[in-house]
């Protein structure tokens, strides 16, 4: 028979795994955008960079938004 | 046999019963509009309908057959105040000396409050108010299809799988029905309920005590007091009992979608920080493959969460039959009583 998960303690879990991984996040943004202010970026990411610290983008929203700026960053998107 | 009997206080308490039993009437179709869902139980709430509709439905005839018994004893009442009154005291004591199904113990002695002698008023009423829309659970579910339309968006930009195509269909439905029903058996057990009911049989039954003092007196009174107040505690512990149950499938219903919302953020946050780190490392080869792996996983989370949620379901429709069982063996007791098989006078 298969073990069926207890909701409380699967909600305790997925709380702290989302905790978790908005911490992961907010170190990937801060590891990335100081390599995007660095000489070794390319163009693009600088330009994208720039742009979320005069405030008018977010990381969040160049990955999960419409997709143009992604597809141009990751040249490997299918 | 001493008899002293006032038939006009009979009558006045039959008035009381048949009031009642129209208050009876009043909360059978007040659990048949609330007590259960107007619809939209699909998706996977479709497994707790059978539980629920079970529940309301015992419930509701329970009530309703309490309403047409409460009537029979008022007429029989009746009957008994129109013998005395035509001078056939013999025939106006069998009704209640024969009837009753069980007789009083021997030695019983009725304990009348006799305060309030001859007042056949209802001291309460029982109107429960109709249940406030609630939107606690529906809201759960609108945030997580609301979070899955997010994500299937992003999905299917760049991937072949989705989540909303398995987990929609289970989010169907009025997510808020089971705690609404919750409240309509809270409206049945609390104070505007079978409590009110129960009161103002006991109030009138008082006020007669003075009014009619005989051996059929003493059986009268068991009837009500022994019988008829503790089938009504009966009943609301029933109905109190569906009300805890249907709180907790709804609470339990309200933490699911609670977690299923956390998973699929869970898989969001999972997704922006993959994503960022490919674009820092300029190699995303093989991320979209892994992203698929992911939505895999968190499409089994969510499976197993639905999963147990309809175990918990299932084991309700299981309390409910029982429930209704015993609303049978409740309608049974009650029926003790029957004028028909009985010749009188």
């Amino acid at each position: 028979m298969e073990v069926v998960p207890e909701p409380d303690r699967l909600v305790q879990e997925l709380t702290e795994l989302c905790e978790r991984r908005a911490r992961a996040v907010a170190v990937a943004v801060e590891e990335l955008s100081e390599f995007a202010r660095s000489d070794r970026a390319p163009r693009e990411l600088r330009e994208v960079q720039q742009r979320i610290d005069r405030g008018e983008l977010t990381w969040e929203q160049v990955v999960l938004g419409p997709g143009d700026l992604l597809r141009r960053l990751c040249g490997g998107v299918p | 046999m001493t008899i002293t009997v006032d038939p006009g206080q009979l009558d006045g308490y039959a008035d009381q019963l048949e009031r009642n039993s129209g208050h009876l009437g009043g909360l059978a179709s007040y659990c048949a509009a609330h007590c259960g869902p107007a619809g939209g139980m699909t998706g996977l709430l479709a497994a707790a309908r059978p539980a629920v509709e079970l529940a309301r439905d015992s419930t509701a005839d329970l009530l309703a057959s309490a309403e047409r018994r409460l009537l029979q004893v008022a007429t029989n009442l009746r009957a008994a105040a129109h013998g005395y009154r035509s001078g056939d005291a013999a025939a106006a004591e069998r009704i209640w000396l024969v009837l009753p199904r069980r007789a009083a113990p021997q030695g019983h002695l009725d304990r009348d409050d006799d305060r309030h002698a001859g007042d056949y008023r209802d001291p309460f009423v029982a109107t429960p108010a109709v249940p406030a829309a609630r939107h606690e659970v529906g809201a759960a579910a609108e945030e997580a299809r609301h979070r899955i339309g997010v994500v299937d968006e992003w999905l299917a930009r760049y991937t072949h799988v989705t989540l909303g195509e398995h987990v929609l269909p289970w989010l169907a439905g009025d997510w808020d029905a089971l705690r609404a029903a919750a409240d309509g058996y809270a409206g049945l057990a609390g104070p505007d309920g079978l409590p009110a009911i129960r009161a103002n049989l006991g109030y009138g039954l008082d006020s007669l005590s003075s009014g009619w003092d005989s051996p059929a007196a003493t059986q009268f009174a068991y009837t009500i007091r022994d019988r008829w107040l503790p089938a009504l505690d009966t009943m609301r512990r029933l109905v109190e009992l569906h009300r805890e149950a249907l709180e907790c499938l709804a609470q339990q219903s309200e933490n699911t979608l609670h977690a299923v919302v956390l998973a699929i953020e869970a898989l969001e946050f999972w997704v922006v920080e993959k994503v960022l780190r490919s674009i820092m490392l300029a190699v995303p080869g093989g991320l979209w493959a892994e992203i698929g792996m992911e939505v895999m996983k968190t499409w089994h989370t969510i499976t197993a969460l639905f999963e147990a949620l309809r175990l918990a379901f299932a084991a309700v429709r299981e309390a409910a039959q029982l429930a209704g069982a015993e609303a049978t063996m409740l309608e049974d007791v009650l029926a003790g009583g029957r004028l028909d098989p009985i010749t009188v006078g």
